[in-house]
């Protein structure tokens, strides 16, 4: 695996010629560039649970989200409708679902995570769950709410979430602690289920330790200069810029080929 | 062509331009290009066999996995889905019986934790010969050969060279990376045409109902690439 230091010398070996440019500016053009990149390429998935909590309706979707490929409630697939359909019918409980942009933080209507940062409970299964962000963040909207909490084991009534880990074997998903330690939950049983397509991890310090697949070193790295010589005056380096921005997309173009028109996921 | 080939090839082409290299900056140029090629063009296979155990949904793959190619049961082989067909032909697949394994599909390709799901899951733990496009490891001996067909290995240089030559700064420079970067481009399509006719039925069940695939066509977010070049047309006009 790539990881964040081979790339950052890729970066400045590139950018030796040129005017002295910071680390941290290199990390936030590489930070955009794999944003960009994961985008156009629409390769990576993601998979995440959502525990369901009775009468929530609204669950904001995870940070690297980009497109939802499907979606199943309690291990039945859930339909996908428009916003403006929803009215339109009324089910008893999840049978359809429409995403959308959080914007309206003063509304009543409050995402799942909300509820997280005021009920959070000294349980170790949901000091796993994620408490983020919310503004610009995707959210999914069920039609209707679930009528039940899901079932999270190792809690009786989960605080609502979202699990993310390594998923092992039959409903189950497990993640390392910090020592660590491996657990098990059992997770999909009224609960929600999304695939999608993800944004790779992305760098906030030179001194992380991400890992990357080694695929993407030289793209990732391409798609970094094509936005850092792009600031240049220098029209050469403009020009410069241009190709790298060539080569990322032109790698992007082919996984997005292979992702759209092969049964690959 | 080893490890040290093509190094030396490498080393020479920039010699022309006045370019020098240390040995490990060709090498790790080298081993990206070799992996971005494998990863294009598909052209690495490797055969794994593992076992599915019983009642398991999901397997996870090895760390050099890429796409599957073909999957076998004895002398039965599994066919490739997405999990959207799934959805149309069972809507409760993933809490259905378990039953012989006839479908199957990827999810993680090129992350920590890539896995294959099956449907139906197995009733009883089913040993499955899998052939898959690799991401190869990188070379670090001398001696060490790329996975590819000798006779592609130079376009392994080729993007090795347009990268070494991106460096540099100048007009010159930057125009004879771009015409090596699409002399690498023209010859990465040689080799893929190579590899899907050495399997050609990699695509073969992209059949006439594939509704699925009509569908992510029709969806605009699942083509950003012809989006953007749809806009850019726009702009120019």
């Amino acid at each position: 695996m790539s990881d964040l230091a081979t790339i950052l010398d890729m970066c400045q070996l590139q950018l030796r010629e040129t005017p002295i440019v910071s680390t941290d500016d290199i990390i936030r053009w590489l930070e955009t560039g794999v944003r960009r990149f994961c985008l156009r390429a629409r390769w990576l998935d993601g998979l995440v649970i959502i525990p369901a909590k009775a009468n929530c309706a609204i669950y904001l979707l995870p940070g690297n989200h980009i497109a939802t490929t499907s979606v199943y409630y309690n291990e039945t697939k859930l339909q996908r409708c428009n916003n403006v359909d929803a009215q339109l019918v009324s089910p008893t409980g999840p049978v359809y679902y429409y995403e959308d942009d959080w914007q309206d933080e003063a509304s009543q209507a409050a995402p799942a995570e909300f509820a997280i940062q005021i009920s959070l409970e000294p349980l170790w299964a949901l000091q796993q769950m994620h408490a983020q962000n919310t503004l610009g963040r995707r959210t999914v909207t069920f039609v209707a709410a679930p009528t039940v909490d899901g079932n999270v084991s190792g809690c009786g009534s989960p605080t609502i979430g979202m699990l993310e880990g390594q998923v092992t074997s039959v409903d189950l998903l497990y993640w390392p602690d910090g020592d660590g330690i491996v657990y098990a939950l059992d997770t999909t049983e009224y609960n929600f289920l999304v695939f999608y397509k993800a944004i790779d991890v992305l760098p906030y310090s030179a001194t992380d330790t991400i890992n990357w697949s080694d695929g993407f070193d030289m793209v990732y790295s391409a798609a970094a200069l094509n936005l850092a010589l792009g600031t240049e005056d220098d029209e050469y380096d403009r020009y410069r810029a241009w190709i790298y921005g060539n080569i990322s997309d032109s790698v992007a173009a082919m996984l997005n080929s292979m992702s759209i028109n092969r049964k690959l996921s | 062509m080893q490890l040290i080939d093509l190094r030396t090839l490498l080393t020479r082409l920039l010699d022309e331009d006045g370019i020098f290299r240390t040995t490990d900056v060709l090498n790790m140029t080298l081993n990206s290009s070799y992996q971005l090629v494998a990863l294009l063009s598909q052209g690495v296979e490797l055969t794994h066999s593992f076992t599915l155990g019983a009642n398991e949904l999901f397997r996870f793959m090895p760390d050099d996995f890429f796409v599957p190619i073909s999957l076998w049961t004895g002398t039965t082989r599994l066919s490739p889905v997405r999990s959207a067909d799934l959805d149309l032909l069972n809507i409760d697949w993933l809490s259905a019986a378990s039953d012989t394994p006839v479908y199957y599909f990827m999810h993680g390709s090129l992350t920590p934790s890539a896995t294959l799901w099956f449907y139906p899951r197995p009733t009883v733990s089913t040993r499955l010969r899998m052939t898959y496009a690799a991401m190869p490891n990188k070379m670090t001996a001398d001696t060490d050969i790329p996975r590819l067909p000798a006779e592609h290995h130079y376009t392994i240089a080729k993007l090795a060279y347009a990268w070494e030559l991106l460096k540099e700064r100048g007009f010159v420079f930057a125009g004879k990376a771009l015409r090596t970067f699409n002399d690498f481009v023209t010859d990465l399509n040689l080799l893929q045409q190579t590899v899907y006719k050495r399997t050609p039925d990699r695509d073969w069940l992209m059949m006439p109902w594939d509704a699925e695939a009509v569908r992510r066509k029709l969806f605009a977010f699942e083509q950003p690439i012809a989006a953007a070049a749809g806009a850019d047309a726009g702009d120019l006009k």
